[in-house]
């Protein structure tokens, strides 16, 4: 049975939901429950998205309040508490060298993050080396390459081989997802998978590390 | 222009641009084949919008922007900082492919002038991307949520005192200016105008003419470029550009997510923006298209597709603006030319409604036998090539696919072989089998006469 805030959420009724969160805060409620709540929101969201029924502005749209949501209960929540927010697994994510758009990349930050994964978000431009340095800090064995641009996919291809250079390839699997991505693209690049769109993204990275 | 003009309709105005196009003496073609190969590009070109192409040859637009710099191995930087050296790889590019048609050299634009200007609104090679990346536009708030009352009241107030002085660092001092219209009789005309002595602003003005001086010089070359490609027999692709006025507030005004929280926020609002803005962008392109001499109109789509809004959005928020710009320019005797980014499967019916014989429709994602099927009898449609088979596809592969794509569309009187998007680097091979895709098959059925 879906709570007031993710119905809130779902239905992307930013001020109810704003006005929810601070009443129950107020009102001395669990900031990690209102997050979990919140979150059980976003995935409908998604779920709504694969149907064809919500659209690229919906997901950025429940983005954005989630974020809001996100602000008004940190403060709530103690770090101990914030710790055994246990994750699934670390994911690092990133738009490749000479790409800066992230519009896209921003969108499968958030899912995944809703879906209970560790995301680590390098930003955009991102140089080959930053990836692999990102990889051997965090442990991570996932790592998601953004780009719109066709110029993209030489940039994508030079951060796998990098990866693959510094021994750490078979750590890590490694997804493609933008605007021109494709079948082809993917070979070339010598990446695991791609997804079409940020739900695809969650799907891929759930089956490599489970959730 | 004819004397007469206003009493022309928009079918006998496109005629007159084409033959206005057709009619060039300046400069005087090298030799009688490149005349030749002008004239029968030119027409073939306006038969195709007709749906009238019946020669089994079709128009063939590589959207290969940046691609004569990787092609002579210059830089995208210098492409943009070094006039002379871009004009010369395009110029390769001519020389070493022989097209058709061509993107002109103001693609490359300028990297000194978006120096002058201080530009914030993109990030280019040499202006905080490497040597080799392409330029791009920077998705951030340029306009503030609550500032559509001031920009429906006065857009060139607005795009003078807020939206350049924003997007332009060096144009800081523009903000202090006051409103134009309060430059006016005695005994307000001084104080008034005081406004244009203060420092801030006289430095933004010393900066305006700076910019102009560059993109002047630069524009001189291109223009200098297309002459001599024209005396070869080459046509640029289209003489102006415009926008969807959804897309101008999305991408220059509001950024991405600004404009996903007006959506939901304050649909009214970028309803009633664009709607003030159509009549902006027509005279944009049209303003263009009457410099150049050339009737199309480049019209990039970016936020109306399948995937970015639904089809009550697109309906009510995105089309009828864009449809009152296509119409404006179809009106004018221009020949919009929409670049349809992602999917418009779903939309296709609404392009129905496009005046017959009088627009060009390139598609990234969209079904292109469904947009054939659709648009009979409506538009000239594109594409076909994917950047995915230019980039990664043997030179016989893609010569196939182009070919297999050709005898498809060509016989519906009304298609352009073209990429599905814009490519800055491909095999020289590829785009050799590309260009050399066409092949005689039998000719389509005849549309309407619409001449």
């Amino acid at each position: 049975m879906p709570s007031k805030l993710s119905e809130l959420l779902t239905d992307l009724k930013e001020d109810e939901a704003l006005e929810f969160v601070d009443r129950q805060l107020a009102a001395g409620g669990d900031a990690l429950a209102l997050l979990a709540d919140a979150r059980e929101g976003l995935k409908e969201v998604g779920k709504r998205f694969a149907q064809g029924l919500y659209f690229i502005p919906d997901l950025i749209y429940s983005g954005e309040i989630l974020k809001q949501i996100a602000e008004k209960v940190k403060p709530h929540i103690s770090p101990e508490a914030g710790a055994n927010d246990k994750k699934l697994g670390k994911v690092i994510v990133g738009t490749v060298e000479g790409d800066i758009h992230d519009i896209g990349k921003d969108m499968v930050v958030f899912m995944l993050e809703t879906a209970g994964f560790e995301v680590i978000d390098l930003g955009i431009d991102v140089p080959v080396r930053k990836f692999v340095d990102a990889i051997t800090e965090t442990g991570a064995e996932v790592v998601g390459l953004s780009g719109f641009l066709t110029l993209a996919f030489d940039a994508m291809k030079r951060t796998v081989q990098a990866i693959d250079d510094s021994g750490l390839r078979p750590k890590v699997k490694i997804m493609i997802g933008g605007g021109q991505i494709d079948e082809d693209v993917l070979k070339y690049t010598g990446a695991d998978a791609y997804g079409k769109d940020a739900n695809e993204a969650i799907t891929i990275t759930s089956q490599w590390l489970g959730g | 222009m004819e004397a007469d003009w206003s009493e022309l309709n928009p079918r006998e105005r496109q005629r007159a641009r084409f033959q206005r196009l057709l009619a060039v003496v300046d400069p005087p073609f090298e030799s009688r084949a490149a005349a030749g190969k002008y004239r029968t590009g030119v027409e073939r070109l306006r038969d195709s919008i007709l749906l009238d192409n019946r020669s089994g040859v079709v128009p063939i637009l590589p959207l290969n922007q940046m691609f004569p710099a990787s092609h002579a191995g210059i830089s995208f930087q210098r492409a943009m900082y070094d006039g002379p050296a871009a004009y010369g790889a395009w110029m390769r590019y001519l020389d070493d492919f022989d097209p058709d048609y061509y993107l002109g050299l103001d693609m490359a634009s300028s990297g000194g002038l978006l120096d002058i200007l201080g530009c914030r609104l993109y990030k280019w090679p040499g202006g905080g991307l490497s040597s080799g990346a392409s330029y791009q536009c920077v998705d951030r708030e340029w306009m503030k949520a609550e500032e559509y009352t001031e920009l429906l009241a006065d857009p060139s107030g607005f795009w003078l005192r807020k939206y350049l002085p924003r997007v332009f660092g060096a144009l800081a001092g523009l903000a202090s200016l006051e409103p134009l219209v309060n430059i006016m009789e005695l005994p307000p005309l001084m104080p008034n105008l005081a406004s244009w002595g203060r420092p801030e602003v006289q430095e933004g003005l010393q900066v305006m003419m700076a910019a102009g001086r560059e993109a002047w010089s630069r524009m001189e070359l291109c223009r200098e470029f297309n002459r001599r490609a024209q005396a070869r027999g080459a046509l640029v692709a289209w003489g102006g550009m415009s926008k969807a006025p959804f897309d101008l507030i999305g991408d220059t005004l509001r950024g991405a997510v600004g404009m996903v929280r007006d959506m939901f926020k304050q649909p009214e609002m970028i309803v009633e923006a664009a709607e003030r803005l159509a009549p902006l962008m027509v005279r944009m392109g049209l303003d263009a298209a009457e410099s150049s001499g050339h009737p199309l109109v480049f019209m990039p789509l970016h936020r109306g597709d399948d995937d970015f809004m639904s089809e009550k959005q697109f309906e009510k928020l995105y089309w009828p603006s864009l449809k009152k710009v296509v119409v404006g320019l179809v009106e004018e005797g221009c020949v919009p030319l929409l670049f349809i980014e992602g999917r418009y499967d779903s939309r296709l019916d609404y392009l129905r409604d496009l005046p017959p014989g009088s627009t060009i429709c390139l598609f990234h994602r969209t079904d292109l036998g469904l947009a054939s099927e659709k648009l009979a009898k409506i538009a000239c449609i594109g594409g076909g090539v994917p950047a995915a088979t230019l980039l990664f596809s043997t030179s016989d592969e893609v010569a196939a696919h182009c070919r297999a794509v050709v005898e498809q569309y060509g016989p519906r009187g009304g298609f352009i072989l073209a990429g599905d998007s814009v490519l800055d680097r491909c095999p020289a091979e590829n785009l050799r089998a590309m260009l050399g895709a066409n092949r005689r098959g039998a000719p389509g059925p005849r549309d309407a006469d619409l001449y």
